[in-house]
């Protein structure tokens, strides 16, 4: 499997198909047992389905999207002035520069989502993983969250989503990959939209052909 | 209560009560935030047993202390990593074997004493020599430039693990550094709070704090200064009061704790978040 720079691809299938981990492999946070995976750069944004569970210590909406910079090895705690601007600019692109200094856990559930895409697009990643990004969210949220995504594309950046709900990102995805239930990790359906008739509702059993594990992923230049 | 404090062994306390104060808080939020907030507790148990040996082989207790807690600390880091069920586990066998080992080397120290003990284990005034004194300013030291070389790593892998990894952040590293910088708070706290209450100078602050913050920075600055303020308050009591400062002390944040839970209660009503009914299940 080939993705392309600049290519936003959604990764669709049922319950237990796969999706997430195959994002997770591409990240490298899962090994593989066979094949294996390369990218044209290392600057991978990423947004997991959801914030971890945490202790109960408040953080605060600036210091969250601090987490998604670079740092280098040596680096105090406290966040630096051209730090802070790098975040009041993220901020401002995701519209929430209102809330730099509100606590994390207290905020929606869309304005956390949106936050978490803050994070990832703070060092400008080549490469944004996305998911479940709209799963659980409100209207007004998903629709800054296309907002969002629909201006980063247009920086030819890589964007690969995993999600149930293709609707709402629909018009800006250029390639679908369906995975099926019958064998873990299989592809249903790789290509263009509209998707085919029967995978409409991603229900997964039809003819299913075995990934070729000798090449998972390998993400080329255009 | 004044004219105590001419002495050499209260200006000692005082100093190692300022030190427990405000680094033990700081080291908490990392823990509190982790989910970590036993971890102390078992570090702090298994330090008894290096008292213990030290005691024994009339050694000094502060070196084998560390040395003790850092083992302790790590290994349950290590094993927590593999599964979270051992490492709950590991963390038991810990506290259990740690005062066991304890009490049995310094019941079997020549000059052993029940007071000798009690020391230790809730704190004491007079103990602490100016070597001793040294040896705490020297580890508090090291707590906090440790932090300011790996706090912003440290404190990244504690908001999302995954993410760390993915921005090449040495997850491993950081984990076992906040464990060694736990090991260190617990011996810092050894003479003045004690072994055994010496992890909630590092907790209760911290969670005393966090009713009223809004961010980590403030957390944990103001868990340091309810930190600071119990310790000397607390010492203070004990110099004029016949009871140990760990006890006081402790007593003293969690007073603080429950007064802070109960102004903020009002105000983190207002605050919680709406809930936004998720429409289908979301699995991987």
């Amino acid at each position: 499997m080939d993705i392309n720079q600049g290519e936003f691809v959604a990764i669709l299938g049922a319950n237990g198909t796969g999706k997430t981990t195959l994002l997770k492999v591409i990240l490298g946070l899962l090994p593989i047992a066979h094949g294996s995976v390369s990218t044209n750069s290392d600057n991978i944004g990423y947004v997991p389905q959801r914030l971890p569970i945490q202790g109960g210590v408040p953080i605060s909406v600036a210091e969250y999207i601090s987490t998604g910079l670079r740092v280098k090895k040596i680096n105090p705690f406290w966040i630096k002035s051209f730090e802070s601007k790098l975040i009041t600019q993220v901020l401002n692109t995701i519209g929430l520069i209102n809330i730099k200094n509100s606590n994390l856990y207290n905020l929606s559930a869309g304005q956390q989502r949106r936050v978490m895409i803050a994070r990832a697009l703070i060092s400008n990643p080549d490469i944004l993983l996305l998911d479940e990004p709209t799963a659980g969210i409100d209207s007004e949220s998903q629709k800054s969250l296309k907002d969002i995504l629909s201006n980063y594309k247009k920086n030819l950046k890589t964007i690969i989503l995993v999600t149930h709900e293709l609707e709402i990102l629909e018009p800006l995805v250029d390639r679908v990959i369906v995975l099926g239930t019958k064998v873990r990790g299989s592809v249903i359906y790789d290509g263009g939209l509209p998707v085919p008739k029967h995978l409409n509702s991603i229900a997964h059993h039809s003819h299913e052909e075995t990934i070729n594990t000798k090449s998972i992923l390998g993400m080329n230049n255009a | 209560m004044i004219e105590i404090l001419q002495y050499d062994f209260a200006q000692r306390a005082v100093i190692a009560a300022v030190l427990i104060g405000l680094v033990a808080p700081i080291i908490g939020v990392f823990l509190v935030q982790r989910r970590l907030a036993l971890l102390g507790d078992g570090t702090g148990h298994v330090a008894l047993t290096g008292v213990g040996l030290a005691i024994f082989f009339n050694w000094a207790p502060i070196p084998m202390a560390l040395l003790a807690a850092a083992i302790g600390a790590i290994s349950i880091e290590i094993i927590r990593d593999k599964s979270k069920a051992a490492g709950d586990l590991a963390l038991a066998l810990m506290f259990y074997g740690g005062i066991a080992g304890g009490v049995m080397f310094v019941s079997l120290a020549p000059a052993s004493s029940s007071t000798a003990l009690n020391s230790y284990l809730f704190g004491s005034l007079t103990t602490a020599s100016n070597s001793d004194l040294l040896a705490l300013v020297l580890i508090s030291f090291a707590i906090i430039v440790a932090l300011f070389f790996w706090g912003r790593q440290m404190f990244a892998v504690g908001v999302d693990t995954d993410v760390a990894k993915v921005l090449k952040i040495p997850v491993r590293f950081n984990a076992i550094l906040l464990a060694i910088l736990s090991a260190g708070t617990v011996v810092v706290g050894m003479r003045v709070v004690g072994l055994l209450l010496v992890s909630a100078i590092m907790i209760v602050p911290v969670a005393a704090a966090q009713q009223l913050t809004k961010s980590f920075k403030s957390t944990m600055f103001y868990g340091s200064l309810i930190g600071l303020i119990s310790s000397i308050v607390g010492l203070l009591i004990s110099f004029s009061v016949d009871v140990p400062p760990g006890p006081t002390i402790v007593i003293l944040a969690l007073l603080i704790f429950v007064i802070l839970t109960v102004l903020a209660a009002p105000i983190n009503r207002r605050t919680r978040p709406k809930v936004v009914k998720h429409e289908h299940e979301i699995s991987p």
